[in-house]
């Protein structure tokens, strides 16, 4: 048995205990490996038991046949995506703190475990006022700058480049932020062919450039299907130049076109965007939170959309400037060029 | 050779598919409209080709590596289960629809029905949408009516909204509205049976909605070999009557059921979050896996189009559905976990003593 403690900045807390011996569950150790302590903490936010339970799923409403919800409390007896599938069991999170998750799962349904958690900790920060946006974020005498956009519009390109030019990371897929403050999220570098840099090429050994090749290859050969991400801890490459929070100066959202172009845009479509793009990163508990609020409109969890809206209002300051960026599919350094003009504005 | 279908539901909306493939060798599952099938449509309002096709995604943002996306266009390529496809959208968001669909799928449902997957990704999310902006909604739910006056029962997937019907119609003389959707247009609401002849099947030879073994499946692709006249259906099929009431059927595995009065509020949320669950739902024939697709296009161009129609969607709907809901009574039924003919004698019971 494994037991694992976690502390995101003093706010999310929570703890893994892991009663399986299925190998390939690494990566969710990797994913949150930065904010892992070895102390033992009281007063969690969550507790996940992986391995196999019995579900409480008397008196419950039923619905599409394997959804279970009474107040408080959601089980789902199987689901399944692509070749994983599991089933879970979630209580105690109208709550606040405390709430137990139970995960199950064949064999390689535990490699796709990742969105529980994930949800799980973004449901938390959420609850207690916090926004998690997908976007990464880098800082320069302590001004942040966040980079949002959906897959493939180059976020971990420009995060690089900007580290190479004396910017520090706070979070390369994932931020949060709260009253106007950038706070790191620092989860592994997701690194595929297109988005490796010469920095990070001379720092990784040569075990993982093997890997990434042959992550390449799958993925070709599977015509897509198979996409696996090679994952570095930004921490090992960049040490010295990580820091935990700095104050929002501004937001840029790329969304990939033909070419460079940037444009203001304001606050009220900045949060339409970030909210569908936290749907789109959440399609799982998308479904579930729409299942629990067909039985519950009014709690906590079918409010969860919600909420985030309003934490967006409250922590994206009014006076900052947002920026649409139109990129170009391939990048050169005229990008680059183009969006330091804007940061040194 | 090219074999065209027009369909026209209740004058509000007309379309047609287009397809290269042979009818399948089950028709009603194949072509799950054609109840509304007519000779032919003027100026159809979707157009949905099936077929390879030369995409015109030119000048398109690029979403995920894989969405292009521009003004009133959506295409991509898309995998899911035992299916790949390739689709392209053509007023996506307002105007005349065109959708072009090419795909390959795996297995017998190749053969038994090669159209059905188009029609259930693109082309019934793209009916609901435009119904709906027309102000005539497609609700996920059952309908029956009597005297002309219709009972609209809500549920989620496994809440026997199809078991319920088949018994008002076969044992209390209800007529048949849906089984899966119907429409409500201001107080009235619309016929929108789906797969008629599997509902036709089902009432006539099974206690239940449910497939009882494997005998039961090859009968029912007997039946549906010697059955294709719509008009001549066995069901009672009432064109539209006055909404009456509806009902939030929910299944329970609690002791003890119960009935009780919801808000308006309630029910508008329960009846959004019903919609947008269902697109979560598989395709009918299980061809592809966590079927959120049309979704994911949906929520993918509202990410490029903040302020367009298809991002306000849902909360137009919402609006919409608060004002012609104000009027009727709204009830949540509980019903136990497993279906027995006690059942349905609670359940009109409850219903009709509303």
């Amino acid at each position: 048995m494994i037991e694992k403690y976690y502390n995101i900045h003093d706010i999310v807390k929570f703890k893994i205990v892991d009663r399986t011996n299925f190998f390939g569950k690494g990566n969710f150790y990797k994913e949150y490996e930065n904010f892992e302590t070895m102390e033992k903490i009281d007063n969690l936010d969550f507790t996940i038991y992986f391995g196999k339970f019995t579900p409480a799923n008397h008196n419950c409403y039923i619905t599409e046949d394997k959804f279970f919800i009474k107040e408080n409390y959601f089980y789902c007896k199987r689901d399944s995506y692509k070749f994983g599938n599991w089933e879970f069991e979630i209580s105690r999170f109208e709550d606040s703190g405390n709430m137990i998750v139970h995960y199950s799962s064949k064999f390689i349904g535990y490699l796709v475990s990742q969105f529980i958690i994930d949800f799980m900790v973004h449901f938390n920060l959420n609850e207690k006022g916090y926004s998690i946006v997908h976007g990464s974020c880098v800082s320069k005498e302590g001004r942040a700058f966040l980079f949002t956009a959906r897959g493939g519009a180059g976020k971990t390109t420009i995060i690089l480049n900007l580290m190479e030019r004396g910017f520090n990371l706070l979070g390369d897929d994932l931020t949060i932020l709260h009253k106007g403050e950038a706070i790191g999220f620092l989860s592994p570098l997701n690194i595929f062919s297109y988005n490796i840099s010469p920095l990070i090429i001379e720092k990784i050994g040569f075990r993982k450039k093997l890997v990434l090749s042959l992550k390449e290859l799958l993925y070709k050969m599977t015509r897509g299907y198979i996409k696996l991400f090679t994952q570095i801890n930004a921490r090992d490459i960049f040490k010295d130049n990580i820091i935990n929070s700095s104050q929002l100066h501004s937001i840029f959202l790329l969304t990939p076109k033909e070419s460079i172009r940037i444009e203001q845009m304001d606050k009220e479509d900045l949060i339409d965007n970030l909210l569908v793009n936290q749907k789109l990163d959440t399609p799982f508990f998308y479904s579930y939170i729409l299942e629990y609020s067909y039985i519950f409109p009014e709690n906590k969890l079918s409010k969860h959309w919600e909420r985030y809206i309003e934490n967006l209002t409250t922590n994206l300051p009014d006076d900052i400037p947002i920026y649409k960026v139109e990129v170009p599919r391939n990048y050169d350094s005229r990008v680059f060029e183009k969006i330091l003009q804007f940061i040194s504005k | 050779m090219k074999q065209e279908m027009s369909y026209n539901i209740h004058n509000i909306l007309k379309f047609q598919i287009v397809t290269n493939k042979r009818g399948g060798l089950m028709r009603d599952l194949n072509l799950p409209f054609s109840f509304f099938e007519v000779k032919e449509v003027d100026d159809p309002d979707i157009i949905l080709n099936i077929g390879k096709f030369t995409p015109s995604n030119k000048n398109c943002y690029l979403i995920d590596h894989k969405y292009h996306i521009k003004d009133n266009y959506f295409y991509c390529k898309d995998a899911g289960g035992r299916a790949k496809w390739e689709i392209e959208i053509f007023g996506f968001e307002e105007g005349n629809t065109i959708i072009n669909f090419n795909e390959t799928v795996l297995g017998l449902e190749r053969i038994l029905f090669p159209d059905l997957l188009p029609q259930d990704i693109a082309l019934k999310p793209m009916i609901e949408y435009k119904l709906g902006r027309k102000d005539y909604f497609s609700i996920h739910s059952a309908g029956i009516s009597k005297n002309n006056q219709a009972y609209v029962l809500v549920g989620r997937g496994s809440a026997f909204k199809t078991t319920i019907t088949m018994d008002f119609v076969r044992n209390a003389g209800y007529n048949f509205l849906g089984d899966e959707r119907v429409i409500i247009y201001g107080d009235r609401v619309l016929n929108f049976p789906i797969h008629l002849f599997l509902y036709s099947y089902r009432s006539k030879y099974l206690p239940t909605e449910n497939f009882r073994n494997i005998l039961d499946k090859v009968r029912f692709v007997m039946y549906l070999r010697n059955n294709s006249d719509y008009e001549n259906s066995d069901v009672p099929v009432v064109d539209s009557s006055k909404l009456r009431a509806m009902f939030f059927i929910v299944r329970t595995n609690k002791p003890k059921v119960r009935k009780r009065p919801v808000t308006l509020e309630r029910a508008v949320d329960k009846l959004v979050a019903n919609e947008k669950g269902e697109m979560f739902r598989n395709p009918s024939m299980n061809l592809s896996d966590f079927g959120y697709h049309y979704l994911k296009y949906m929520l993918t161009y509202s990410y490029i189009f903040p302020k367009s129609k298809i991002a306000t969607f849902w909360d137009d709907l919402e609006h919409k559905l608060k004002e012609i809901l104000d009027k009727i009574p709204i009830y949540e039924v509980e019903i136990q976990e497993r279906y027995t003919s006690k059942s349905f004698q609670e359940i009109i019971k409850t219903i009709c003593s509303d």
